[in-house]
This record gives structure tokens, sequence and C-alpha cells, in this order.
């Protein structure tokens, strides 16, 4: 029997260096320094970045969380730590479950490749067997509609065939843990309807979902939890009604 | 239909991170490396497939542009610099030499970037970043595979197959020891060169000043000299390549590599890895910060 999926984070920050460069030798004899720069260059920049502060959560079993706050708040951080890309810089992160992330649709993809070694590619690097391989293929052609173009290299293929087949691929096998960084919108009209289809079973079949989101309407509807974050800090945590009170205030 | 766990047979993920043990977590991400080895083959060959998209020959072209190089070395070294030498051998010499050198350049220069060339995945996805030099180490002894009918020939041209079955055995199983060998030292030196250009641009340029060098002081086309003076014995025996390329070219040339190469190998594999377990150490937590 699977193990409850569950996401810890005890008292977790998150601090990035601020590496940006000195004006590099050559820049500076070359008298590009100055050119164009801005008034506020003159300020110091911060050496480091506080991405989250001193964050205390748990989640267990079935529930939904909606991160919500301006941009550069932490969201992004925040949804990438648990999915094990960015590690605490103080405290603990404990993550049990299989993880899927829907962060970014254009990522993964390699274009010299046709569509059916793009999608073994990326099933493979997300641990899945080769058993059930025809099938996922077979499943997420037919979903795409792009059948006919099946084993030819990606590199011809409009923006949009692009999405739905990265879509197709992202949202074929299923997880534990579901990630989201905005609620996914692709492809034409006739497409759309049927991508929203497929996402609201595969987060209606996923037991976590953390959606990072600025739509109200998102939030309440998907979300049983919320957290209003803000320079990396928890301002509000609790309903989903609750929490867009105090964001829609501030 | 989407497809659900128990029908995709995943593995269950669960992983915790700790900032007070970061040692531990390094130590976690090695271990998933080698763990999940069987996955990295399986990218190798995508990355394979990636890397000769579009070409009429493929990875074929590993095998030519080693032909060409050692018809032009093989030249250079008997023509110009009139190498005084059994020809045969001194081909042979200069094609496992030629061979094994751009095996190494093209993983020493991969692995450094390994990161950087994968940051949009990292960026999206849990992954065991050292893993990426499992990959980086399939992909290239794939593409060298292409050259075995090259280093065939040169155990047929020095008689190899003429010799006692036994030591035609020997010589075939010290193949893949000295491999397992080079592939322990490759490990945690790649993985230094990975971590710190994960850091600093500038460590790319470095490893084409150092490629540049070490061709020369290394005896790729040149046959080392049987000399006690303690300047050449240090830029031999203290050079890992020195090691490294004599373990991978002698069963080729039917020769066992003599006992000093493997003391030197086993010396520098325990101190890539005490570098590399420090670096990462350092450094596992900080990298995607870094890119």
């Amino acid at each position: 029997m699977d193990e409850v999926p569950k996401i810890s984070f005890k008292n977790v920050s998150i601090r990035f260096k601020n590496l940006s460069k000195k004006p590099m030798l050559m820049t500076s004899l070359l008298g590009m320094k100055n050119s164009y720069a801005l008034a506020s260059e003159n300020r110091p920049a911060p050496k480091v970045i506080n991405a989250l502060s001193s964050i205390n959560l748990e989640l267990q079993g079935n529930n939904r969380l909606g991160l919500i706050g301006p941009n550069g708040a932490g969201k992004t951080t925040f949804l990438r730590s648990i999915a094990g890309v960015y590690m605490p810089t103080e405290g603990e992160i404990i993550v049990k479950g299989i993880v899927r992330s829907l962060l970014n649709m254009s990522v993964g993809l390699n274009m010299d490749l046709s569509p059916k070694e793009n999608i073994l590619r990326m099933t493979t690097m997300a641990g899945q067997s080769r058993k059930y391989m025809p099938e996922i293929i077979k499943e997420i052609a037919e979903f795409t509609e792009l059948e006919q173009r099946f084993n030819s290299p990606i590199r011809g293929f409009s923006s949009g065939m692009l999405t739905r087949l990265v879509f197709g691929i992202q949202t074929a096998l299923d997880c534990d843990l579901l990630l989201m960084d905005e609620w996914i919108s692709t492809g034409d009209l006739r497409f759309h309807k049927r991508a929203s289809n497929r996402l609201e079973k595969m987060v209606k079949r996923t037991p976590l979902l953390v959606l990072a989101t600025h739509s109200e309407a998102l939030v309440k509807e998907w979300c049983t939890r919320a957290i209003y974050l803000e320079n990396g800090e928890i301002i509000a945590d609790g309903s989903p009604e609750e929490v867009w009170r105090t964001y829609s205030k501030s | 239909m989407i497809f659900n766990k128990s029908s995709n047979n995943q593995q269950h993920t669960e992983y915790s991170y700790d900032s007070t043990k970061k040692g531990a977590a390094a130590l976690v991400d090695v271990y998933g490396a080698f763990k999940n080895v069987s996955i990295s083959f399986k990218l190798a060959l995508f990355e394979i497939r990636d890397k000769y998209a579009r070409s009429g020959i493929g990875p074929v072209w590993g095998l030519f542009i080693n032909l060409f190089l050692i018809a032009g070395y093989y030249a250079v070294g008997q023509f110009i610099f009139k190498v005084e030498n059994n020809t045969s051998y001194y081909l042979c010499h200069v094609a496992t030499g030629i061979i094994f050198w751009q095996y190494i350049v093209s993983a020493w220069g991969e692995s450094t970037n390994a990161i950087s060339s994968n940051i949009n995945l990292l960026n999206n996805q849990f992954m065991h970043k050292s893993s990426l030099l499992n990959v980086v180490f399939f992909k290239q002894s794939l593409i060298l595979a292409y050259s075995i009918p090259l280093l065939l020939l040169c155990q047929y041209t020095l008689g190899v197959f003429h010799t006692e079955p036994t030591k035609v055995i020997l010589l075939f199983f010290s193949i893949f020891i000295n491999l397992g060998l080079v592939y322990c030292f490759f490990f945690p030196f790649f993985g230094i060169w990975m971590v710190l250009k994960a850091r600093y641009n500038d460590m790319i340029y470095i490893v084409t000043v150092f490629t540049q060098l070490l061709f020369f002081i290394t005896p790729v086309i040149w046959i080392p000299p049987s000399s006690e003076e303690i300047g050449f014995k240090l830029i031999t025996l203290g050079n890992p390549f020195y090691h490294i390329l004599a373990l991978l070219r002698s069963p080729f040339m039917g020769e066992f590599a003599p006992s000093e190469v493997y003391i030197g190998i086993g010396i520098f594999i325990l101190i890539a890895w005490l570098i590399f377990a420090m670096i990462y150490r350092w450094a596992h937590s900080q990298i995607m910060y870094w890119v």
C-alpha cells in the first residue's frame, strides 16, 4: 500500500547569495561600464536575497494548497523547494510521494528528437519503466492529435503543437504531489477545452496539490487552504476566502 | 486516460533535506547516481541521438575523426619528428593514444558543462546532479565503442591474437577492469570540474588550456623513454592522464599495464574522491542557486 503523501517544512529559510557580477575587466577598460547606467545602480545591491524566511508547514493526505502573493514573493522558490530543486539554507524539508512539477511548459523537449523519442526521454527521466511505454505513447499521440507527425523531429512544429505535446507528456503520468505554477492554459480553442478537462481530472486524482496563482477564482475553486506569501514570509495562512481577503487588502 | 502509479510501476519518491546535514545530502545524491545508473544509460542513448541528429553517418563520425587524426599525427611523428621506432608499433601507439585521448577530452569537456547544459531540466524537477556524470561517461563510452574496429586492428597488427589463449583472455578481462578503474577516477575528477563550472564560468577556459597542455606532456603520440630523470618521472607519474592512458591503451597493445600504473591510479582515485567529497559537501546545496 502506498504511503500517505506528505510535505513538511520545519523552520525553512532559503537565502541566495547575490551573484551580481562586478564589472568585468574588459568592460571597464572599454568604458562601457557607465554608458547605460541607471541612477539606481549606484545603490549597493543586497548581498543576500531572502527567498523564503522561517517557513513552517505540514501538508498530508488530501490537501490542496494555494500560494498567493505578488511577483517575487517566493512562490516559485517555494514550489521548487518542494520539487527538490532548492535545498534549505536553514531548517528541514521532508517530501514523501511521487512529485510531478508543471512549473514550466517549455521544459524538457529536445528539438532534434521526434515526439515519440521525447516521450521516451521525459518519461525515462521520471523513472518510468519501459513496460507500459507503448500504451503511454499511444495515449499521448491520440490526445495531442499529432499521430501523423509522431516520428518526425519536432523542430518543424508550431509553438501550439509543441505546447500540446509537452502538456500531453506532463499530464500523462499520475502522481501523489502535483506542483503547478499558474493554471496551464494551452492550444487553440478546441484543444484548450480538452486540456482543461484532462488537467481537472488529474488534479482531482492527485491527493496533494500546491498551486501558485494570481487568480481568485482558481484558489477558491480548487484549494482547501491558502498561504499568502510576501518577501518570502507567510503573511496569512487559512481558508482560501480569508487569505484572499487579506491579500486583496494589502 | 491518465496512467496511474501502479500501472506505471514508478518508484515511491521520498527525500528530506536538513540544512545541518549537508554532507549527508551530498552523499545521498552520489548514492542516487549509482542507484539510478540504468536511467543514466538510457539518457545517454538519447543524448547520442540528439548529438548526431541530422547527421548522415551519426556516431561513425567518431571513428572517422579518429582515423584522420591518427593519420595526421602519425605523419607528424614519423616524418617531422623522426620517431625512431618500429613503424607498425608506433602507428598502433598513436592510434590507441588518439582514440583514448579523444575519449578523455570529450568526457572532460562535457562533464564540465553538465550542469549548465541541463539547467532547464534541473530547475524544474528533482534529479541527482551527480548522475549527469554517469550520463556523460556512458555517452562517451558508447561513442568510443565505434572505434573498436580500429583498436582490434591494432591488436591484430601487433600479433596479439597469435599469442597464448590464456594471455588473450586475461588481456580481454583487463580491458574491463581498467575501464572500471578509469570510471572510479573520472566520476570524482569530472565531478570537481562540473561543480566548479556551475559557480565559475572560467572553468571551461581552464579545461581548454589544460587539455592542450596535457596532450603534449602525456604520451599520446610519443613513446615514453625509460628515463630515470626526476623531472621526467614527475611529469609522467605525477600526471593522472599518463596512468589513465596506460590503463586504457595497454590491453590493445598486447601488454599488461605496469604495476606502477595501478599504484598511481589508486593514489589518484583516492585524492580525487577526497577533493570531490570536500567540494561536493560545500557546493551540493548551493549549485542550484548559482546556475
